[in-house]
């Protein structure tokens, strides 16, 4: 059996490795090697990965081309052991994820091609950064997932201070401690996990209870009983903490910290800041990637977990979704940057995550899973798109601009489109995502969910809003130009930026006509999931 | 090996000689100070110049007895009429006292500070520095009261002389004085609560039931009064809260290899007493002592984190942000402690260990860079990237490791402390331990501010020189070194070094019970 997964973390390490080893001056080979190692991600991501993937049937849980290695293995005392293991292995969600990486990274290094200072720095970096995305998406213990959760913070922190706008470090430091804020907690969970679960194999093969993280063996049976579960342990039933229950605390712990990285209203002030600071790529690696992480984690580990405290939860996380659409939506209004509007506007479409998720229901989770991979190619398009204004103006103030269709014709065809498919037009990928989410939003019994899904509807119309309010302010009418920078450098696309926006347009009409090129990936073996989450919530 | 009949003076006597084949590394040591002290008696150059050498071959020679002894293995054991305890927990620490030290030393003969070198009697460092050394390795093995309170002493005084050795350095001179006065004073009021403890029990050495039971007759408040006193000593060693005040200001004014030394060495030998002192009071007295003391400790551990963070903060010496670390360091060490358990043991000493890679490392690397600019000042690590790239990436990894993110020691420190608590707080469902845990949590979101400042500064700012600096010889070797241990044990292997402690703790433990 290949290694497949393991052989797609290696390439950024590859590339990593061969970036270090280059001259610092190279600035031409550097971007070159970049280019190549994530290409060749690319092509080993779809070209073998995919074809593996779908060749091999899912042995374990819906999970397929496991890769399991003995790693850690403490000693606890009179607790038994803590086994860690190298666990790697992909469902439909993580492998339409870890494509999302493949496909995203090679965007963002070419995007990087103007990249003036550092760029050995740079490179190393956002390797480092490709690495652990590409782990987080494949990890299937808690403890590696950890590790390289956490361990994307570091290279972020710097490519936002190094390569931002001018108050980038207040920016940085801001991500780095709204996320660590809500990673830390994470951590005291993941304790209290490492007595809660045992691994049964183990355990019968040393003769000792061997504890584990294994997010596998943490699933629950369809009775709703946990039959790895330690009773008696931080995170049985009925063990309660600060008189509040345990399951339910440590729950929203999880959940409130993913939704800092979604990001959800109320915790999304880090994001506006980190992007209207962050350079084009590093906002896109950020928006495409990054975020999903978040919306990855709720449903795998805090939903995955903790499933009866998810669904009994359902009304709130549906809360938070329709605060982000609707507060996203509206403050996306009132911005005058267009990095801003587009920060505020991936608030609101990550709040159609949370509300797919709360509804408990195959399509609406399914919805959700596939709006964070259409969002990653629409906000990657719109942060490409805003990049190419500030390139040539070094100016986003969407007041400053009249009539641009007349001077670049093509980029604003691109804007439309790209405009069009994030406020969800028919036709465009956008909108079979939403209407998935609504779908499962509206058949939910769960509470309050479906009055909630109601209510968001009117942020499909808020985002009409902004984005057609603002495309014929900027684009429609005669062409003229405010602000300060040089208005004869507005010249229209070229090669390289269409190469950029080219296959992202294509994906946007591709997957609104052909969404089932994406669900047919992940829709079997999420249902299944999902059908086990209901089963293990309400026995 | 403890004689039958107490007042066997004879067996007593007899007794002595059994264990001194386990003391063997204090042997050298203390063989080497003599025969310094004669090196030192004689004006001539030559032994001035053989001098350094002499003290550092004791230094390792002493280390690679010990290590010898660490690997072979061995019964712990109670010598020299029950005031030592030698086991592999003494062991461990007692490596832990002597490579920094000689590391310390080897900095110091390589040191390109001049103003340390004009005062006269470079000779003195070294002896100070084996004396430092001996008191702390007898402190590692201390069992009996008196002795803790000798070898305390023997640690202390040389210290006192370290830390304003350099003469035209005004700072150390004000510095080392306020160290002498708080620590005259806490070893005052230490001695004061030994006193106490004889009066009560009867004897000063815990482990033995006789002890425990003597104590028990008196009423919680004497009991409490008294430890209070023995611990406000030996928190005042390791500089927690509130007793903290002397630590920035002896970190800041010391010549860096002696500072680099006291952050580690000395607070490392402490915390092997008091886990000592914990493990016997927990296996030996009233459950209503041992919640006066987590009451206490408990405090202790919140204060030093919020305060060493909170201060750290504000700082804009390296040395002194790293003093305030080192504060709240010895706060999450106390909640290791709290747990009184073999696991809490084990994770404490797995944290002294990863402490001292990374402190050490820390200073060293601050050293390295202040020797070459003559500043302490955050201000001067602008754009040292640029210029030192190999020390930048260095400087990042322990500070990154510092601050307890992954994939560094630091983290798996971090999280073993969190485990032991947890494992503590599901067996005794004891609130205080949760609060402690959620209170280290948000503080490591805290003392992200101020560790991430070092690291940025030297990548966002621009140099106002741009010469480059370059790292070589043994301490650019050190410095490597310690940076790439802290990254292989952020990933693998830390359960060996784990595992192992966990066995030397629950050797200590078996020994105490009653």
């Amino acid at each position: 059996m290949t290694p497949w997964l393991t052989i797609l973390l290696t390439l950024p390490a590859a590339g990593l490795l061969l970036t270090m080893l280059l001259p610092a001056g190279s600035n031409q080979l550097l971007k070159r090697v970049s280019l190549g190692t994530t290409l060749l991600q690319l092509l080993v991501g779809f070209g073998l990965l995919l074809p593996a993937y779908l060749q091999k049937l899912p042995d374990n849980q819906g999970f397929a081309l496991h890769e399991k290695w003995q790693w850690i293995r403490l000693d606890m005392g009179t607790a038994g052991f803590l086994n860690i293991e190298y666990h790697l292995g992909l469902d439909g969600m993580g492998i339409l994820m870890v494509l999302l990486t493949c496909m995203v990274m090679p965007l963002v290094v070419l995007s990087s091609w103007n990249n003036q200072h550092r760029n050995k720095l740079y490179f190393v970096l956002l390797q480092l950064l490709n690495l652990s995305i590409l782990g987080c998406f494949m990890s299937l213990d808690f403890f590696l997932f950890y590790l390289f959760f956490e361990f994307m913070l570091l290279p972020m922190f710097f490519l936002i201070g190094l390569w931002g706008g001018e108050k980038r470090e207040y920016a940085a430091i801001k991500f780095f401690l709204y996320t660590l804020f809500g990673s830390v907690f994470m951590l005291l969970v993941m304790a209290g996990l490492g007595f809660s679960f045992i691994d049964p194999d183990l355990t019968a093969s040393l003769g000792r209870t061997v504890h584990t993280l294994d997010f596998l063996h943490m699933s629950g049976l369809a009775d709703g009983t946990y039959p790895n579960l330690v009773a008696g342990s931080v995170f049985s039933h009925g063990y309660s903490l600060f008189g509040l229950d345990a399951r339910a605390l440590a729950f929203w712990v999880l959940l409130i910290g993913f939704a800092i990285k979604l990001p959800s209203v109320p915790f999304h002030t880090w994001l506006p800041d980190a992007h209207v600071q962050a350079s084009t790529p590093i906002s896109v690696i950020l928006a495409a990637l990054l975020l999903k992480v978040g919306g990855y984690g709720i449903l795998r580990i805090a939903f995955g977990i903790f499933p009866e405290a998810a669904l009994s939860s359902a009304t709130w996380v549906a809360g938070l979704g329709m605060i982000s659409i609707l507060y996203g939506a509206l403050v996306a209004m009132s911005q005058r940057d267009l990095k801003s509007l587009i920060a505020y506007s991936s608030v609101s479409h990550m709040g159609f995550v949370l509300l797919g998720l709360a509804s408990f229901q195959a399509v609406g989770i399914s919805g959700a899973v596939l709006q964070m991979f259409n969002h990653g190619v629409i906000s990657s398009a719109l942060f490409l798109l805003a990049g190419v204004l500030s390139d040539r103006t070094h100016d986003r103030t969407l007041s400053n601009y009249r009539g641009l269709w007349m001077k670049m014709p093509v980029y604003s065809a691109f804007v439309l489109v790209a405009f069009f498919a994030s406020m969800g037009l028919p036709g465009l990928n956008g909108f079979v995502s939403e209407m998935m989410v609504f779908m499962g939003a509206f058949g939910s019994t769960e509470g309050y969910v479906s009055v909630f899904a109601a209510i968001s509807v009117i942020g499909i119309v808020l985002a009409a809003v902004y984005y057609l309010r603002t495309f014929r302010q900027m684009f429609m009418g005669e062409f003229s130009y405010l602000g300060t920078g040089d208005s004869g450098s507005l010249q229209d696309l070229d090669g390289r930026e269409k190469t950029l926006l080219v296959p992202l347009a294509v994906l946007m009409v591709l997957l609104g006509i052909f969404p089932s090129l994406a669900t047919s990936l992940f829709d079997q073996s999420l249902s299944e999931y999902v059908s086990n989450l209901i089963q293990v919530a309400k026995p | 090996m403890s004689p039958t009949n107490p007042y066997d003076v004879q067996a007593m006597l007899d007794s002595i000689p059994a264990g001194l084949g386990k003391l063997i590394p204090e042997g050298i040591l203390i063989l080497t100070f003599l025969v310094a002290i004669i090196f030192e008696i004689f004006p001539g150059r030559r032994f001035s110049k053989v001098l350094p050498f002499w003290a550092m071959t004791g230094l390792v020679g002493a280390a690679v007895v010990q290590f010898y002894l660490l690997v072979v293995g061995f019964p712990p054991q109670k010598i020299a009429m029950d005031m030592l305890w030698v086991d592999r927990m003494s062991g461990v620490v007692k490596l832990l006292v002597f490579v920094p030290a000689f590391i310390s030393m080897a900095t110091f003969h390589q040191s390109e500070t001049k103003s340390v070198h004009t005062s006269d009697g470079k000779g003195t460092y070294f002896l100070l520095m084996i004396a430092l050394a001996i008191g702390l390795s007898f402190l590692t093995m201390a069992n009996h009261l008196m002795m803790v309170f000798l070898a305390l002493e023997m640690a202390s005084l040389p210290a006192y002389v370290l830390t304003a050795y350099s003469r035209e350095n005004k700072k150390g001179t004000e510095s080392g004085l306020k160290y002498v006065i708080f620590g005259c004073f806490s070893s005052g009021i230490m001695a004061y609560g030994i006193s106490w403890i004889f009066g009560l029990a009867g004897s000063l050495d815990p482990t033995t039931a006789d002890f425990a039971a003597q104590l028990q007759v008196h009423p919680i408040w004497m009991q409490g009064v008294a430890w209070l006193l023995v611990f406000v000593g030996l928190a005042f060693k390791v500089g927690l809260f509130p007793f903290h005040f002397w630590v920035p200001d002896v970190y800041e004014g010391a010549p860096f290899p002696v500072a680099s030394f006291f952050s580690v060495g000395p607070k490392v030998a402490v915390f092997v007493v008091l886990l000592r002192l914990t493990a016997c009071l927990h296996l030996g007295f009233s459950p209503g002592l041992e919640s006066l003391l987590l009451a206490g400790f408990s405090a202790m551990a919140l204060g030093s984190i919020l305060l060493g963070n909170l201060s750290a903060m504000f700082q804009t010496n390296v040395r002194r942000m790293l003093a305030f670390s080192s504060i709240a360091h010895s706060g999450y060490l106390m909640v290791g402690i709290c747990t009184f358990s073999v696991q809490g043991g084990a994770s404490v000493l797995f944290y002294l260990t990863i402490y001292t890679l990374m402190t050490y490392g820390a200073f060293m690397a601050s050293g390295w860079l202040e020797e070459r600019k003559h500043s302490q000042t955050l201000d001067d690590l602008k754009g040292l990237s640029s210029r030192a790239p190999a020390l930048a990436v260095i400087w990042i990894v322990l500070w990154v490791s510092l601050s307890g993110l992954p994939p560094t020691a630091g983290f798996i420190a971090k999280l073993e402390i969190f485990l032991a608590a947890t494992q503590s707080y599901q067996g005794a469902g004891n609130l205080v331990l949760l609060v402690l845990l959620i209170a280290v949590v948000l503080n490591t979101v805290l003392a992200l501010f101020y560790y991430l400042r070092p690291p940025a500064m030297m990548l966002f700012g621009q140099p106002k020189i741009s010469s480059p600096i370059a790292l070589h010889g043994f301490q650019g070797f050190v410095l490597v070194f310690l940076a790439v241990i802290v990254l292989i044990l952020g990933i693998f292997a830390f359960d060996a070094l784990s595992d192992f402690m966990l066995k030397v703790v629950d050797e200590f433990h078996s020994g105490v019970r009653f």
